[in-house]
């Protein structure tokens, strides 16, 4: 059974249609990524289960309770901002005890708890200072402690990331994974960054247009895109329309084929091939990225960055092949 | 590395500041004056004005009724201002707009015709009658002390995400009113002390609206001033000193509490 449950969930604001009949079931301790572009509903759907924004329709069920309708207060939720919403004139630990204090704990559990919490998350010696000395990233994990201070039965994150640099970032991910492991929360996480998705989320749901695309872990939504939206935005997939494959190709095919750029090899032979010019070569750190054209088609083709790859240069012309089994066969 | 003043700098910032406090000196030995005429500098020193003031009656009456009016007159404007920015700015964005056009009207009015409607609002009109007692110059103030709170609140107010502060504190189990509390209202603290400091000085000095409103029957500070300007100008000196430090001192002891309560917060 599962911990969320979200059922024919709609919302609207004004004329426009934010999402409609919207349902997802998470199961308890799964972190859920919601992804998609920016303006999809990802956010209004996250503050309809905070309860932070009503739904115009629908069902909010967190552990079997019908919570729909429920202020924040009542939810047992903790939720993690996109600015962090740190209070400024109250210090880290004072703002770790601040939700304590509306439960009237006795000042030494609070005491208590708040220094685990510190702890836990590496800011013990920073206990004293206000949020505006800290950095963002340190803003962030204060955010998460004051959230997960509060013991709640769902976490809810709104883009916590999307501030940070890639460096504090993927620290602060591993940070969040660690810290699931260990606490074992269930989690409702919002990004734009399907790498993001695919790091954090042990369930993944691809939300465009206010409806989701495809739910499923991180290796079906990855590997077995259910259509083309999904797999431009999470696989970077190279789509090729039936026409394109009969120019590149020369086969025929009713559905569009959806190749992984990984799987696009260079001066290989083996399952269905084509001649190609390169269009340029650059380096994605361990990756180095191809862009090829073939037949009026542009293909991307990821391989290692191996020290000892042969380079080729740009406008060579070469073959490259596709193993079948690589190919994803997309009707929608 | 902030570069040191240069000699110029000095200059220019004590000429300044000799500006602005030299009046306030001349009026200080004016007080204790014997003559004061034709010299940079009086003629010889005397107590005799101080102690005349401080032995006459009215000195001490008129102290009495202007702290009572500009400490109420600051109660009754901040409990009435400081919820009703914080509701508008918070609950009421599209309001808030004509909040901040009615907290200018009372200065796009003569100040007289102002009176003269509060005069006509407490004569009995409406069932209320309040003139010739200081409640009419207390609430006569109240308007006027808005803007004081209004403008540097809001200024303050405008640089926090309070929206995002309420929805993370409801998510942390406390209330709106909480929030404001711990949170919001610390953080407009600079603000809030402007706006009491501003009040109290606009009440203890004004003229136009005791004068109309109350005139001789309850007398303040500045009535007072009127009356002694007609006669001894030493005595008048003494009188606009005292007043100095009165001022002095209550911005001061506002200054301490707001502080103290800010640093608590």
């Amino acid at each position: 059974m599962s911990f969320v449950t979200l059922q024919k969930l709609s919302k609207r604001f004004g004329d426009a249609n934010i999402f409609a009949d919207i349902d997802l079931a998470i199961p308890r301790g799964v972190m859920c990524v919601l992804v998609g572009p920016s303006g999809c509903g990802k956010t209004t759907l996250l503050r309809v289960v905070a309860g932070l924004t009503d739904p115009d329709s629908g069902r909010v069920l967190i552990d079997g309770q019908d919570m729909t309708r429920a202020p924040p207060q009542r939810r047992g939720i903790g939720m993690v901002f996109q600015h962090y919403a740190l209070f400024p004139n109250l210090t880290v630990a004072q703002n770790l005890a601040f939700g304590l204090q509306q439960l009237k704990l006795p000042r030494e559990e609070i005491r208590n708890r708040v220094r685990a919490m510190l702890d836990l998350v590496g800011l013990m010696e920073r206990a004293t200072v206000r949020p505006r000395v800290l950095s963002g990233g340190q803003r962030q994990r204060v955010a998460l402690a004051r959230a997960l201070i509060m013991e709640p039965k769902l976490l809810l994150f709104d883009e916590p990331m999307s501030a940070l640099d890639a460096q504090i970032r993927k620290r602060l991910r591993e940070e969040l994974m660690r810290l699931q492991r260990e606490l074992g929360f269930t989690g409702l996480f919002v990004t734009h960054d399907q790498e993001e998705a695919l790091v954090i989320g042990d369930q993944i749901a691809v939300m465009q247009e206010g409806r989701f695309l495809q739910v499923g872990t991180p290796l079906e939504v990855y590997n077995r895109p259910a259509n083309r939206a999904v797999a431009r935005f999470i696989g970077d997939f190279n789509v090729l329309e039936p026409p394109e494959i009969s120019r590149v190709f020369g086969q025929e095919s009713s559905a569009a084929w959806a190749i992984h750029p990984e799987a696009v090899r260079i001066g290989m032979d083996e399952g269905v091939t084509a001649r190609a010019r390169i269009l340029a070569v650059r380096l994605l750190g361990s990756i180095v990225r191809t862009e090829l054209q073939v037949a009026g088609v542009q293909l991307k083709c990821d391989a290692l960055n191996r020290p000892d790859a042969v380079q080729i240069a740009v406008g060579t012309e070469v073959s490259i092949s596709i193993l079948p089994q690589n190919i994803r066969h997309l009707k929608d | 590395m902030v570069r040191r003043g240069s000699v110029l700098d000095w200059l220019v910032v004590t000429f300044v500041a000799l500006v602005q406090i030299l009046p306030v000196i001349a009026v200080a030995l004016n007080a204790v004056a014997t003559d004061w005429a034709g010299s940079i500098l009086p003629t010889g020193y005397t107590w005799r004005w101080v102690e005349q003031l401080l032995h006459d009656p009215r000195f001490t009456v008129a102290i009495w009724h202007s702290l009572v009016v500009s400490f109420g007159a600051l109660v009754i404007a901040t409990c009435v201002s400081v919820p009703a920015v914080l509701a508008a700015h918070c609950y009421l964005p599209r309001l808030d707009r004509w909040l901040a056009a009615l907290v200018i009207l009372p200065y796009a009015v003569p100040g007289i015709v102002l009176a003269v409607g509060l005069l006509r609002l407490y004569a009995g009109n409406y069932g209320v009658v309040l003139t010739g007692t200081p409640w009419i110059l207390l609430l006569g103030y109240v308007p006027l002390g808005v803007a004081f709170f209004y403008v540097p609140m809001k200024n303050n107010l405008r640089a926090l995400p309070v929206s995002e502060f309420l929805e993370a504190g409801r998510i942390l189990g406390a209330s709106d009113f909480a929030v404001l509390r711990r949170v919001v209202l610390p953080c407009v603290m600079p603000g809030f002390v402007v706006g009491i400091v501003m009040n109290f000085s606009l009440a203890v000095s004004e003229f136009v609206y005791a004068n109309l409103l109350v005139g001789g029957s309850y007398p303040t500070l500045q009535i007072l001033m009127n009356v002694l300007s007609s006669g001894s100008g030493h005595l008048l000196s003494v009188l606009i000193t005292a007043y100095f430090f009165i001022v002095a001192i209550a911005t001061s002891v506002l200054l301490t509490v707001s502080g103290r309560q800010d640093r608590a917060a």
